[in-house]
């Protein structure tokens, strides 16, 4: 250590430190704008000068090394003066004032700005890049640091940008001012993160999914504002979207780092920290992570899905070594469901150390996950892999059980219960005949389906909605005999609830798919139904934001069928006994955080809390609820937030790859469309290693930004910015 | 190399250095080898192409017959070399009316030429014509010596860089060869960039080897292996006689492996520079070198510690280099004896603007500004216009009234003045120059020229440069003047490296000495010296007029009506102030 002063003031500091470090590191603000920890000193901005006794005329503290009883001056009156004239200089040429909180916007209250206003600055009018996908590019608002230039070549090594022409002409640009696509940008946007002046800025995050485009278009909003409360968001939820959207908030963008590195089982325990069923989310989720994936805006967002599908079908069970067990508390929980809240929240209770039995009324465990979902979309060995896992560390489930309630279970023992039931009930339309056997409901025909029950559906069925189950249901019924499948639905195609992957298999496997019919009424014959259906028109927005449907009047018409399946909602099903405050709509009433019912030790979570809504979201509810079952029975909840792979500070270089931002989101491959009719096969087939990581490593590693060394350090206290002085 | 060096009886010089071509020099000396030719003589003469003498807008031709005195020719044209050969070599008469006369003396007659000894009397292309004049003598002599002492030895001579800066160049050797590192550079500048300027060109033209032969001993001193010329690409005929005489130095073991026998090794590789001024600056140089953009960086460190790759560099200028091997050849105190107390040697100048005699001239430092004037440039090329300013040191230098010509150019003599001593341009101007546009013209020069790093230099002089072309346009306010030594001062404080540190000096020396010039632009709304044209009503003076007619002839748009012997008389509506009548009138009567 040796010591230097510092405006009076004397301070210890390292060696190879320079001067600007050191006063920094010291409380001692000296403006700058060109300065940034991980990069290496330029001296461009010249706002840190100062003055050193011994050596003349006003050295940038910033290249300045420190040496043992130097002596600095940072605010002298002649300081002062030079830094309000280079101020003035840098804002003849900024146009508009900088952004609130911005470096540029402190320095500039700092050191003040001198009055010429006997001239008449001309400043050069120059481009802004808003074309590109992510940020945009104002040089009006550029004071060239270079700090974006230097970081995107010393830091990241990439070297996209860079800066051209001379002297006042000099400008961040491309080389050749190529689009960002076309000149090697990986979209990492630490430049964005240094940019002192507002001159880079993201753009408003922009959602990939089609649901967006959709009310977009209808509502006339821009896409990129809606499905995100872009403003409720902090910038670290922007720029990791992906893990702020799962509802389970899995750390997508380790576990994706992880697979693009070949580091499979790593990359799984860090899904496992957040979900217990990561290979079955990984078939099933509807992955609103990559419906705001970042590099859907450039090209395809990551297939964070599939990726997770891979490394699930990896699963070697290594992790469970990392897992952190606590010791039996003697406490007991009854989970009621093996649906994915029930099995989630069984999972991290035992984790926690109690004592867990699950009751399932059906004959397996898994809920809708083994109920509704098609076997060829999720194969039972997975989800019998996945529940086995839950089963190893302690959980006891008993299927075929009587319907519990939480009075029975306290009755029983128990000292809390998580109500998970679920919505296991399909509802019909309410339309005349629909009481005849042909007709049936859509959980119930994939039910009977996934537990290999007689089905009768003959060769012409009709399924009658535009959501999963009706695709689900459609397709099922291709595979269990039926020979022309007919999807009826009231609106059009881009209304369709179901995933757009799913209506395409549909088509594919060659379901005919009739848009704005909605039947309305049934006349059942001996040998057939006959479907009264009636056409539709879309006419104003409803409340969902979507355009109602609208019959028009005299187009009826008849579909012969030899049965109808109606997919159109389902609903919870909670025994009357349970005690627990219940909607109109049947579903329990918790509270959002905690999951709690409000009766002591009785929480509720999943379908039977929001109504059917997706895996992820009853996970995410399971987990919420394991943290407030284990602190009402004397833990602390922090057992849902275990680390199952130690973090390091990621490797901030990425590397020059040309092509990068061309590169396509990489598809599954699935099985044909003549030979999976015919059986209840896995339709997609999972990546290879190869392809996972090529796909992998499309990721534009959005996270580094937020790893970067934060300049705080280079912001005035509030104490000496009053003053102004030191 | 060339077998008539030895055996012709007869030598001709033509100078062909980038001036004497650009006048037709090739021509003269090809013209020359066919006359020999047809006449079967081309044994008996050996023609010799080389550099540049240093006067100007001539093509020069030496006559040295075998017995009988030298004869200098100038202005010598294709046609007139049937006449030399006739007359002169074959009847052995020298051509009167071609002979140089007393501009020609004049010219020579005050100069000391040192690094200029060999320009103009040696084939550049031929190494044998620089080792007949002792050249890699010093060479061989300084790889006997101690480093220490060599550098003792410059340190004793007094030599400073000739770059500008003037830091003394045996000081920065020390350092060079102090410096730890695993390989140490030895760099010559010749990003001569200075508008007007031309000594680096001409001595890299003339005397190559006197500059490897001084990059050699630098290296030696230094303990570097490798050097590298920056030369800029717009010197194309230096850069090819720099490769042919590293070629031939390299074949003669002068350059390379084992030197005279010795452990010494050393190679130069010249790398071409894209024309950006600030190149010249020594960071810059090291990262256009390094194959970056071309933008100065901090110092400290110094080149010294940290130079090219980080590793120790030391850079000089074209003229320094070409000095040393004299200084080691004739020892150091010879070479203090030569100037003043603080400025040792001569200096290279390369004399532009309104004189008679332009070209380039090499002088004692300490001679004064009147001597330039008066000695090799003859005097003022428009006797009755009076002399007004001199600006010396370019873009970096300062405007100096003539009533401070007799300040002796020297290092701190300049320094008083508010200009630099630069690399040696100097332009003479009279009354018909506006110091405001002057100001102005190197304004531009330098907003072109910044490299866009540093916010002073970049944005600073652009300020600047809109403020005065207020002026010019009469649009200026006395505060303006406020503002420009403001920022001058600003920008001299702040900027990163000399470019912009120096470039408000043209500003500022201008507002020194002429700011009742300034205050005309700005209070009467005139241009005293008739050049800013926003400020000149175009009407003709008739107590200045001596109806002479110039300007109605050099009218390009008929708007001049004039007889003989009456005033001229300018029609407002067809004139369109395009300044021709301005230029050729010589009594300042168009206002």
């Amino acid at each position: 250590m040796i010591s230097i002063t510092i405006n009076g003031k004397r301070i210890e500091t390292e060696e190879n430190k320079t001067v600007l470090e050191a006063a920094l590191a010291a409380g001692q603000y000296i403006p700058n704008l060109c300065h940034h920890p991980e990069l290496k000193p330029v001296g461009a901005c010249r706002m840190c000068i100062v003055e050193i006794e011994g050596l003349r005329g006003f050295p940038t503290s910033c290249t300045t090394m420190v040496r043992d009883g130097m002596v600095v001056r940072s605010e002298t009156d002649q300081l002062k003066k030079l830094r309000r004239n280079l101020m003035w200089l840098y804002e003849s040429e900024y146009q508009g004032t900088p952004p609130s909180g911005s470096q540029l916007e402190m320095v500039q209250k700092w050191t003040g700005t001198a009055d010429f206003d006997m001239v008449h600055p001309q400043p050069a009018q120059r481009p802004i890049h808003d074309q590109d996908p992510l940020y945009v590019r104002d040089a009006n608002k550029c004071i060239l640091c270079g700090k974006c230039t230097r970081i995107c070549q010393e830091v990241r090594g990439i070297g996209a940008i860079g800066i051209s022409y001379r002297g006042i002409a000099s400008q961040v640009t491309t080389a050749y001012e190529l689009p960002l696509v076309d000149a090697g940008c990986k979209f990492c946007t630490a430049c964005v993160e240094v940019c002192p002046a507002g001159a880079f800025y993201d753009k408003a995050p922009r959602l990939a999914a089609k649901e967006v485009e959709v009310e977009a278009a209808e509502t006339g909003q821009p896409a990129e504002r809606i499905g995100v409360d872009w403003d409720k968001w902090t910038k670290e939820e922007v720029v990791i979207s992906c893990q702020t959207t799962c509802p389970a908030g899995i750390d997508v963008p380790l576990y994706t780092r992880l697979i693009a590195e070949g580091k499979f089982q790593d990359s799984l325990a860090v899904i496992r920290e957040k979900v217990p069923f990561p290979h079955s989310l990984g078939a099933v989720c509807p992955h609103p992570c990559e419906a705001a994936c970042r590099r859907g805006g450039i090209n395809e967002p990551i297939a964070i899905r599939e990726l997770k599908k891979f490394v699930g079908s990896l699963d070697d069970g290594s992790w469970m070594s990392r897992l952190t067990r606590r010791p039996d508390t003697g406490k007991k929980v009854a989970v009621l469901g093996s649906g994915p809240a029930g099995l989630t929240a069984a999972w991290f209770l035992r984790l926690a150390g109690h004592e867990v039995t699950v009751f399932e009324v059906m004959p397996k465990a898994g809920g809708m996950l083994r109920a509704a979902i098609p076997r060829y979309r999720l194969p039972s060995d997975v989800l019998d892999k996945e529940i086995g896992f839950i089963e190893k560390i302690g959980v006891t489930i008993e299927t075929n059980s009587s319907k519990m309630t939480a009075d029975k279970a306290f009755n029983l023992g128990y000292d809390a219960v998580f109500a998970a039931y679920g919505a296991p009930l399909g509802t019909k339309m309410g339309i005349s005949g629909e009481d005849d056997p042909r007709v049936m409901d859509g959980l119930s025909m994939l039910k009977a389906v996934a537990f290999g029950q007689e089905l009768n559906l003959g060769k012409r069925v009709c399924v009658v909605g535009g959501g999963n189950v009706a695709t689900d249901a459609a397709r099922s019924a291709l595979r269990s005999g039926a020979e022309h499948v007919t999807m009826l639905y009231r609106r059009t195609r881009s209304e369709m609830p179901a995933f757009a992957e799913e209506v395409e298999a549909c088509l594919e496997e060659g379901v005919e798919l009739r848009l704005l019919v909605n039947p309305v009424g049934i006349t059942a014959t001996s040998d057939h139904l006959d479907v009264q259906c009636i056409k539709m028109e879309l006419g104003e927005p409803d409340e969902s934001g979507r355009r109602r449907p609208v019959p028009i009047e005299g187009s009826e018409f008849v579909i012969a069928a030899d049965s109808l399946i109606m997919a159109i909602g389902q609903k919870t099903d909670v025994p009357d006994e349970s005690k627990v405050p219940v909607s109109k709509r049947g579903r329990i009433l918790v509270d959002d955080e905690t999951q709690s019912t409000g009766t002591p030790g009785v929480y509720a979570g999943g379908d039977v809390v929001t109504g059917p809504a997706t895996v992820i979201e009853a996970i995410a509810a399971g987990r919420r609820a394991a943290a407030s079952i284990d602190r009402y029975l004397g833990g602390d909840g922090a057992i849902v937030d275990q680390s199952l792979f130690v973090r390091e500070r990621e490797n901030p270089y990425l590397g020059r790859q040309e092509g990068f931002a061309h590169q396509h989101r990489l598809e599954p491959a699935h099985l044909p469309a003549e030979q999976r009719i015919h059986s209840f096969d896995e339709v997609e087939i999972v990546y290879d290693e190869k392809t996972a990581m090529a796909e992998a490593d499309r990721c534009l590693r959005c996270r580094l930004r937020l790893e970067m060394i934060p300049p705080a350090d280079s912001t005035p206290g509030s104490d000496s910015a009053a003053n102004g002085s030191v | 190399m060339n077998d008539r060096r030895e055996t012709a009886a007869g030598r001709i010089m033509v100078c062909t250095g980038t001036s004497g071509i650009s006048s037709g020099a090739e021509q003269v000396a090809a013209g020359l080898e066919r006359e020999l030719d047809s006449r079967n003589l081309r044994d008996a003469w050996h023609v010799v192409r080389t550099g540049d003498r240093g006067l100007f807008q001539d093509v020069l031709v030496d006559v040295i017959p075998p017995e009988g005195e030298r004869v200098t020719y100038v202005k010598v044209k294709p046609k007139d070399v049937g006449t030399i050969v006739e007359e002169h070599l074959v009847g052995g008469q020298p051509v009167k009316r071609l002979a140089a006369g007393k501009r020609y003396d004049d010219f020579f007659a005050t100069q000391q030429r040192i690094v200029l000894t060999n320009c103009g009397e040696i084939d550049p292309e031929d190494i044998d014509e620089y080792l007949d004049r002792g050249g890699y003598d010093a060479l061989k002599q300084v790889l006997a010596m101690d480093p220490d002492a060599l550098i003792d030895e410059v340190e004793k001579a007094g030599l400073r860089g000739r770059g500008g800066a003037g830091f003394p160049t045996g000081t920065k050797w020390r350092f060079a060869r102090k410096a730890q590192g695993v390989s140490k550079y030895i760099i010559c500048n010749a990003d001569e960039g200075d508008p007007g300027a031309f000594m680096d060109r001409s001595v890299l033209e003339g005397d190559p080897h006197a500059v490897l032969e001084g990059m050699a001993i630098g290296a030696y001193a230094i303990g570097a292996k490798q050097g590298f010329i920056y030369c800029r690409a717009e010197y194309p005929l230096a850069l090819k006689r720099l490769d042919i005489a590293i070629a031939q130095a390299k074949e003669r073991g002068l350059l390379g492996e084992g030197i005279f026998g010795t452990d010494f090794s050393f190679d130069v590789s010249v790398v071409q520079g894209a024309g950006a001024f600030v190149c010249g600056e020594e960071t810059a140089l090291m990262s256009s070198i390094e194959g970056h953009r071309g933008i100065p960086r901090p110092r400290p460190p110094f080149p010294a510690q940290s130079g090219l790759w980080g590793n120790p560099t030391n850079i000089n200028n074209v003229e320094t280099f070409a000095n040393v091997r004299h200084i080691v050849l004739r020892g150091a105190d010879w070479y203090a004896a030569i100037g003043t107390e603080s400025s040792k040697g001569t200096k290279v100048f390369a004399l532009a603007g309104k004189v008679k005699n332009t070209g380039l001239v090499e002088v004692p430092m300490g001679t004064t500004i009147r001597q330039l004037v008066e000695g090799p440039g003859r005097g003022m090329a428009v006797k009755r216009l009076k002399p007004k300013a001199v600006q010396i040191g370019g873009p970096s230098g300062g405007c100096l009234p003539e009533t401070i010509w007799d300040t002796p150019i020297d290092y701190a003599s300049l320094s008083e003045t508010g200009a630099i001593m630069g690399s040696g341009g100097i332009i003479f101007m009279d009354e018909k120059s506006c110091m405001v546009d002057v100001a102005r013209y190197f304004l531009e020069f330098t907003v072109k020229e910044s490299c866009g790093k540093c916010v002073p230099c970049r944005v600073g002089l652009k300020r600047m440069l809109e403020a005065i072309n207020e002026i010019a346009r009469g649009e200026g306010t006395l505060a303006h003047l406020d503002f420009l030594e403001d920022m001058a001062h600003t920008i001299q404080q702040t900027a990163l490296c000399g470019l912009g540190q120096t470039a408000p000096n043209p500003v500022l020396t201008t507002l020194r000495y002429f700011r009742e010039e300034y205050e005309a632009h700005i209070v009467d709304k005139k241009c005293p010296a008739h050049v800013c044209t926003d400020l000149i009503e175009f009407v003709v003076d008739e107590e200045k007029c001596t109806k002479c007619g110039l300007c109605f002839k050099a009218c390009p748009a008929g708007a001049i009506t004039w007889q003989k012997g009456e005033f001229a008389k300018i029609d407002q509506e067809k004139c369109t102030k395009c300044r021709s009548c301005i230029n050729v009138c010589d009594f300042m009567a168009i206002r």
